[in-house]
């Protein structure tokens, strides 16, 4: 027996071995081939999306126990924040297709770079103004009297809503760190304001952007899935 | 390759090597070390419950003239008694069953053990630390602050947790400071198995393929997962309540309900919604704090029997049925809150079927010592007193897995004992079995042998004495989570065992001094080590002892074996290290 499981483990050759240089193992010490943000950012979205199961599971539960549940009726500003939250994923997929078209040679200036900041910070725009139209939709609830404790239905609008903007918020600033960069590397004016930001190597600043695309399109469609849940679930 | 060289010899601060740390090994003695400071406040804890379940109508003047208020009126008060029962609970299942087997030896030896300089997110790592240091502070302060700690158990069950001040002592700001340290703790938890998943999966050396994974790397990586989905549903169960305690929701607060005299104006929220969230979280908890200690047995048997691990894949197969069995059984806690008889049945039969890799694993592990030329040492010691805590817990297990024996049961003693053996004593086995195993990677020094033995005979008589008697206590029908039972006729008769209990625990709490002395005398006195004193095969015994701030310096590692090819025959010696190119079999 003993011998037996040295013979097998000696013929497995070693490049069954992880993810690296020559084939399989260790890539991740080289940064710009590494896989670990969008792993990384894979898994934050799993725990994400087990919070709002949670969140569901809670909120259909209460649904079911309460005889006198009454929705609270949809502001209709929701429907514009929803467009602009889709809008800016399609405005973020062109900073990406920009970003395929940055070479090393054009990095100050190119026309593929002035894109990308643009459509970078459209999305930031976009979201922005998602954010400040949620603001909204709660000052209107507000005033028609619906609070938090009102009903188990406006608590949870606004705990949901509340929950995804926070997480949005966090979107938001990884594509402001992540323009800003762009604007400093790209010669903009403010270029010497910006040391703090730190460096980002050209091949770096694209998986970090493909992480963050991730996460931000994950944010779109828990959007989409919080709405549905909220106000077409019965 | 002037690249890691350079990373060789980076100097820092103080501040930034062992405080402000991004370096994992010293993330990993920082949790450590935070889990040691948090078992020490939870023993003194039990040390209060003790004193009152054995003595209850003591006085004790020298306690008393240092808290009046736990005193007032003579002996301990019950409202103080159910508070150290919560912190106690508390703090050893989250900072310190959680936080020691997978934060503290993860940190360190998972990155090494698959042939990582670091973790794959070396920020968040070092965050994630501070994140549960915060959480444990705002956990003590709970102990403080007027009123004092929270009464509602470590579950925190709703309504008691939901009310506030109007429903008893400590269920004021201190619970309100309770709900909110957990939720810290849930985060800092889930950027740590964040950093565990993704470093395994893209961050192994060359050659290091999945079966050539310690299974120390696979449990840390089953626990991660598990972390990673339970403790979101504990985070959202988290903010409910403290929506429920300061915003004036009604998600667990039932409606009618007249506490004190007072009608609560809350209506049509479940209680049982709380219960389901904080089990469906809490199940996999309980294995998150088992699991790190079944990798670590597996490795340390292995080693010190000189012998492979007896069937390595079903070793990892049963990690993974436990770790997937772990989200379905949640409601085997619930039996008594009226579910319906038929989802008690289906509850009794998932439960029922952890048992079967968890033989698996009990029988491998016998295997693996079977035959063997086995070394006693301390590590070892501890190691098969973990598989013989396992089993003892594992049994009282399958007996409460059954709805109808679960309902005499579930609020007795039986539970109490059931779930100290299994999961505090063994999970705490596993511990210290790591802790005499990787000391001298760690600290470049030997423990005493001498004094780890004696350590370990203390302290497995010890918590036999405590914890075995509690089961006749529990079938005898002796309540748990009372702080006083003499007052029951029928159960006068029992004092005498708890009497003993309170005496063995008190003996084996003394126990661990020898533990401490030898913990921080070695750090200073022990003798000094070469890289590999055990002759073990894995990664991080190819490196020198303490390793250097990158693990491998200058060179990178390439594995060509698995990790357990001990007894070799026809090799020049009885084992093989994973880096090792050259086999010689003798054939
Ligand atoms: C010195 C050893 C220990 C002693 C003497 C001790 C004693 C106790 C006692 C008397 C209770 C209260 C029972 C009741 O009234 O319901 C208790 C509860 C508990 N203990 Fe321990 N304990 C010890 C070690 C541990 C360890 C190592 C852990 C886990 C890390 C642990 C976790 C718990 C938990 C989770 C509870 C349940 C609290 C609840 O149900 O609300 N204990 N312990
Ligand atoms: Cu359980």
């Amino acid at each position: 027996m003993v011998a037996r499981t040295l013979k097998d483990t000696a013929g497995i050759r070693f490049d069954t071995g992880g993810p690296g240089p020559g084939g399989n193992g260790g890539e991740g010490r080289e940064p710009g081939k590494s896989q670990v943000h969008y792993t990384g950012m894979f898994f934050a979205l799993a725990a994400i999306g087990m919070l709002f199961v949670a969140l569901t599971s809670a909120y259909v539960v209460r649904q079911g126990l309460d005889p006198a549940w009454k929705p609270v009726r949809m502001p209709a500003i929701l429907w514009f924040n929803t467009f602009a939250l889709i809008t800016s994923s399609f405005t973020l997929k062109k900073a990406r297709w920009a970003l395929t078209r940055v070479r090393v040679s054009t990095l100050s200036g190119g026309g593929a770079t002035a894109a990308l900041y643009g459509w970078l910070t459209l999305t930031l725009v976009l979201g922005f103004i998602f954010l400040c139209g949620q603001l909204v939709a709660w000052r209107r609830l507000s005033l028609e009297g619906l609070y938090l404790s009102t009903s188990p239905h406006s608590s949870f609008f606004y705990l949901l809503s509340g929950l995804h903007g926070l997480h949005l918020l966090g979107g938001i600033a990884a594509i402001l760190w992540l323009d800003l960069i762009i604007w400093r590397d790209h010669g903009f004016p403010i270029q010497r304001g910006l040391n703090w930001l730190g460096k980002l190597e050209l091949p770096v600043l694209r998986r970090k952007v493909e992480a963050t695309a991730l996460y931000w399109h994950s944010m779109g469609a828990l959007w989409v899935y919080l709405l549905l849940l909220l106000f077409a679930w019965r | 390759m002037a690249g890691p060289a350079a990373v060789h010899e980076v100097r820092r601060s103080f501040i930034r090597r062992y405080i402000f740390s991004v370096d994992h090994k010293v993330i990993g003695i920082q949790y450590l070390l935070l889990a040691l400071v948090s078992v020490t406040v939870g023993m003194i804890l039990s040390v209060f419950m003790r004193l009152r379940l054995a003595w209850p109508e003591e006085k004790w003047p020298l306690l008393q003239q240092l808290m009046p208020t736990a005193f007032a009126g003579g002996p301990m008060t019950p409202e103080f008694y159910l508070s150290m029962m919560t912190m106690h609970g508390t703090i050893m299942v989250f900072f310190v069953l959680t936080t020691a087997p997978l934060s503290g030896f993860g940190n360190y030896f998972l990155p090494i053990q698959v042939g990582a300089r670091d973790m794959a997110f070396p920020t968040i790592n070092m965050l994630s630390f501070w994140v549960t240091f915060v959480a444990l502070g705002v956990m003590i302060c709970a102990l403080f602050v007027t009123g004092g700690a929270p009464i509602s158990g470590w579950t925190g069950y709703a309504p008691l947790s939901a009310l506030g001040e109007i429903a008893g002592p400590g269920l004021g700001l201190g619970q309100t400071l309770w709900v909110i340290s957990i939720a810290i703790f849930c985060v800092a938890s889930l950027l740590t198995s964040l950093n565990f998943l993704t470093t395994t999966l893209n961050l192994r050396a060359r050659g290091m393929s999945l079966t050539r994974m310690p299974l120390t790397v696979w449990a840390w990586f089953t626990t991660a997962i598990l972390a990673l989905l339970a403790f979101p549903v504990l985070l959202a169960a988290g903010i409910l309540l403290i929506l429920d305690r300061v915003g004036g929701t009604s998600f667990f607060i039932p409606a009618g309900l007249i506490v004190s005299d007072r009608v609560i104006p809350h209506e049509g929220g479940s209680p049982l919604l709380w219960q389901h969230l904080f089990w469906f979280f809490g199940h996999p908890e309980v294995y998150i704090a088992i699991l790190p200690g079944m990798g670590v047995t597996s490795h340390i048997l292995s080693t010190f029997a000189r012998k492979p691990v007896f069937a390595y894949r079903a070793m990892v197969g049963a990690i993974f049925a436990i770790g997937f069995i772990s989200y379905i059984v949640w409601g085997h806690h619930m039996f008594m809150s009226g579910m319906s008889p038929y989802s008690s049945m289906a509850f009794s039969i998932t439960t029922l079927a952890v048992g079967v890799p968890s033989a698996i694993k009990t029988f491998n592990w016998l295997a693996t010592l079977w035959g063997g030329q086995i070394r006693f040492t301390a590590a070892m010691l501890f190691s098969i007193g973990f598989v013989s805590l396992f089993v003892s817990g594992g049994v009282t297990g399958l007996l409460l897995a059954q709805p109808a024996v679960d309902i005499a049961l579930h609020d007795t003693y039986f539970v109490v004992a059931h779930f100290h053996i299994i999961m505090g004593v063994a999970a705490i086995f596993g511990i210290f079995a790591g802790l005499h195993y990787w000391f001298p990677k760690m600290f470049g020094r030997m423990m005493s042998e001498t004094l780890g033995k004696v350590h370990f005979w203390l302290t497995l008589l010890g918590v036999y004495c405590v914890f075995m008697p509690m089961h006749f206590l529990g079938l005898a029908g002796g309540l748990r989570r009372y702080a006083q039972l003499t007052e029951f006729e029928f159960l006068r008769p029992l004092q005498p065992i708890h009497v003993f209990i309170s005496v063995a625990a008190f003996v084996t709490i003394a126990a661990q001094l020898v533990f401490l002395f030898n913990f921080f005398w070695s750090m200073k006195r022990g003798q000094a080590v070469g890289p590999n004193p055990w002759d073990s095969t894995s990664l991080e015994w190819t490196t020198p002892s303490p390793p250097p701030h990158d693990n491998f310096g200058p060179l990178e590692p390439v594995v060509y074996h698995g990790p357990y090819e001990y007894g070799v025959p026809g090799a020049s010696k009885d084992y093989v290290m994973q880096t090792e190119p050259e086999v010689e079999v003798g054939r």
